[in-house]
């Protein structure tokens, strides 16, 4: 069953130098139960697609889309303060930086009951045990005293924990983690993905997992979409993504994963830098730092080509007359 | 806690002593004396009895060490000019006066102030954030004798809305608090715009909103807390500058309050009244600053006041 649908989701800033395209037109499902990742390097409209969908940007962002329903409810034309009665109770956010997401001024307890009291309206006793409970699902040593403590006094890890807990406070239907391991140290990183993946067969939320590291979709998403300057230019299950890539930009991005076996290999990043969003340009996003560029990339924004009932990609290489190109990758 | 207050209070003491000895050799290089020959022409040899009868003949250094014992004894002495008046007196008849006005006057500056500064962040562009911001401006720039003549001469003067001086009912402290409230506001608007403008960008800002907490509480109780700590730190200086009473507030509005002694003594070399007053209002400013620091530990976790 459908728990989120969004269709041709735009949206833009106004700054004083013109307007940012950030996303330029995301379609983008998720069932219930599903992991999806989204990936793409920094800049390439991820995070801000789904903070769109939050209601989070700032009021100088301009947010349309042909249809954004999550769960039978039309979000578009919801009001702030009917979103607020699904936002943090249906649907749980996990940021990057654990470490600025919290209120240093207030404990850990006194955070992590707020969504409890405001869409359960719980007492302060009833929400306390129910906080417990799930610090003890984020595997917190010890909840009762760090209940007590400040966020300063927490490490990035336990920090992050604690924004897991916030986020499953509620038991939502939907989870969206920007980013979550970004922010933390390597084994930490691990920690956390772990506890993330645990939690997700434990509780059975779909998670929406926004990263740049495609080792982190590998090991938690059942589907991926890969974003570049705005716009999803492939589309897959994880299988397809990794085995099948038909973009060359997800080749690349494929290309600059380090490999821990086999014959050694120099690491191939992608040369250039992302489109200027304030003025993108009018064809395919990735032709200024495509090797395969041909003047018609120039042209147009290329059409999403299916290429299975999954898996789709957004390039004139895929056209029946373009040169026969295809990805030698290393995965396999 | 009370091992960092301790240690406060012992350096508060140092700041005292150091305080009283520059004041005392300060005031003593000023030419004159409290019975100098003025326009009077007191003879020469009745100058010499008052000089001897007040120990004001003696080495400096000798005066200096009496004057600090008196005072361990919690005696400021008398006034030159008018010896049935003990100085201990004149503060603690003074004083109350000075301090109602100017707790009122922080009352209001707080209120108001940060009010303002919140409403002007969250209309961040609008006309009522031009407005208040062009206030706060003059509030800042104008001094606070023009402000008050201005109010003076328009409420009491020219409207007769408000009495001119005096403190004889509710009405009579309006025009003085308000004087003494407007540059305070114009401050606390402007810190606390610019330091709520800051907050609200935020990441813990968007958790707040993520988590569905309603935009009222996001601003008053994840933003303002965090915005108001400039505020606090601010507040110490406020609150014993004003209720230590204002020189010129009281002088126009004629109230008998503690301010108007302090210029007063000076002019007419008043040793101990101009001590007297010193000391009491750096004793004041010292115990401000140390309830403002430790509210501040209280407020953000982060600051630690253990030792």
């Amino acid at each position: 069953m459908r728990l989120l649908d969004i269709e041709n989701l735009k949206t833009t800033f106004d700054i004083h130098v013109g307007q940012v395209q950030a996303v330029r037109g995301v379609n983008l499902h998720v069932d219930e139960g599903e992991t999806v990742g989204i990936v793409g390097e920094s800049g390439c409209g991820k995070s801000v697609s789904m903070l769109s969908v939050l209601h989070l940007l700032p009021d100088y962002a301009r947010i349309s889309a042909d249809k954004m329903v999550f769960d039978g409810t039309d979000l578009t034309h919801l009001t702030p303060k009917m979103f607020r009665k699904i936002s943090g109770d249906q649907i749980g956010m996990i940021f990057q930086d654990p470490m600025t997401s919290l209120n240093p001024l207030f404990t850990v307890g006194q955070q992590l009951t707020e969504p409890l009291r405001i869409h359960k309206g719980m007492s302060k006793e009833q929400a306390r045990s129910v906080v417990l409970e799930k610090l003890k699902m984020v595997e917190i040593p010890d909840p009762e005293s760090r209940m007590k403590q400040y966020p300063h006094e927490l490490s990035g890890g336990m920090r992050q924990r604690i924004m897991i807990a916030m986020a499953i406070m509620c038991n939502p239907r939907l989870i969206i983690a920007d980013e979550p391991t970004t922010a933390l140290d390597v084994t930490i990183q691990a920690q956390i993905l772990d506890l993330l993946v645990h939690l997700q067969k434990q509780l059975g939320t779909a998670v929406i997992m926004i990263t740049h590291d495609l080792g982190v979709i590998a090991g938690m998403c059942s589907r991926v979409l890969v974003m570049y300057g705005g716009v999803v230019v492939e589309e897959g299950s994880v299988r397809e993504i990794f085995y099948e890539p038909k973009h060359p930009y997800t080749w690349g991005l494929l290309r600059s994963i380090p490999q821990k076996s086999g014959e050694k290999k120099k690491l191939v990043p992608i040369p250039g830098s992302p489109p200027d969003l304030i003025a993108p340009p009018p064809g395919c996003p990735f032709v200024a730092r495509c090797p395969y560029a041909m003047n018609i990339c120039n042209s147009a924004l290329p059409a999403l080509t299916p290429l299975s009932e999954t898996h789709c990609a957004r390039c004139y290489l895929l056209d029946e007359g373009a040169p026969n190109v295809t990805w030698e990758g290393s995965r396999a | 806690m009370g091992k960092y207050i301790a240690k406060r209070v012992l350096s508060g003491v140092v700041t005292i002593v150091i305080l009283i000895t520059c004041c005392f050799f300060l005031m003593h290089s000023i030419p004159g004396s409290p019975f100098s020959k003025g326009e009077q022409g007191v003879p020469e040899a009745v100058m010499q009895r008052l000089n001897e009868k007040y120990g004001l003949d003696q080495p400096l250094y000798k005066q200096y060490l009496r004057y600090m014992e008196n005072i361990l004894h919690g005696d400021f002495g008398i006034s030159y000019k008018n010896s049935s008046v003990q100085v201990n007196d004149l503060i603690s008849r003074g004083f109350p006066i000075s301090a109602r006005i100017g707790l009122l006057a922080v009352l209001l500056s707080v209120i108001v102030g940060i009010a303002l500064g919140i409403v002007s962040a969250v209309k961040r562009g609008s006309l009522f954030d031009g407005a208040s911001m062009v206030i706060a401006t003059i509030g800042v720039c104008v001094p606070l004798f023009v402000i008050s003549v201005l109010l003076l001469y328009l409420f009491a003067g020219v409207l007769k809305w408000l009495p001119t001086y005096g403190l004889s009912s509710w009405k009579h402290y309006i025009l003085p608090v308000v004087c003494l409230s407007f540059s305070p506001i114009a401050y606390i608007t402007r810190m606390t715009r610019s330091s709520m403008l800051e907050v609200m960008q935020q990441d813990y800002i968007r958790t707040a909103r993520a988590k569905g907490v309603t935009e009222f509480m996001v601003i008053c109780k994840h933003g303002l807390r965090n915005a108001i700590l400039p505020v606090v730190t601010y507040l110490g200086t406020l609150i014993a500058n004003l209720l230590t009473g204002s020189f010129i507030v009281e002088r126009l509005f004629a109230i008998p309050g503690l301010g108007k002694y302090f210029v007063d003594s000076i002019t007419s070399r008043d040793y101990n009244i101009i001590m007297g007053v010193t000391i009491f209002l750096g004793i004041f400013v010292v115990t401000c600053n140390l309830i403002v620091d430790v509210a501040y530990g209280i407020i953000d976790p982060r600051v630690k006041i253990d030792d």
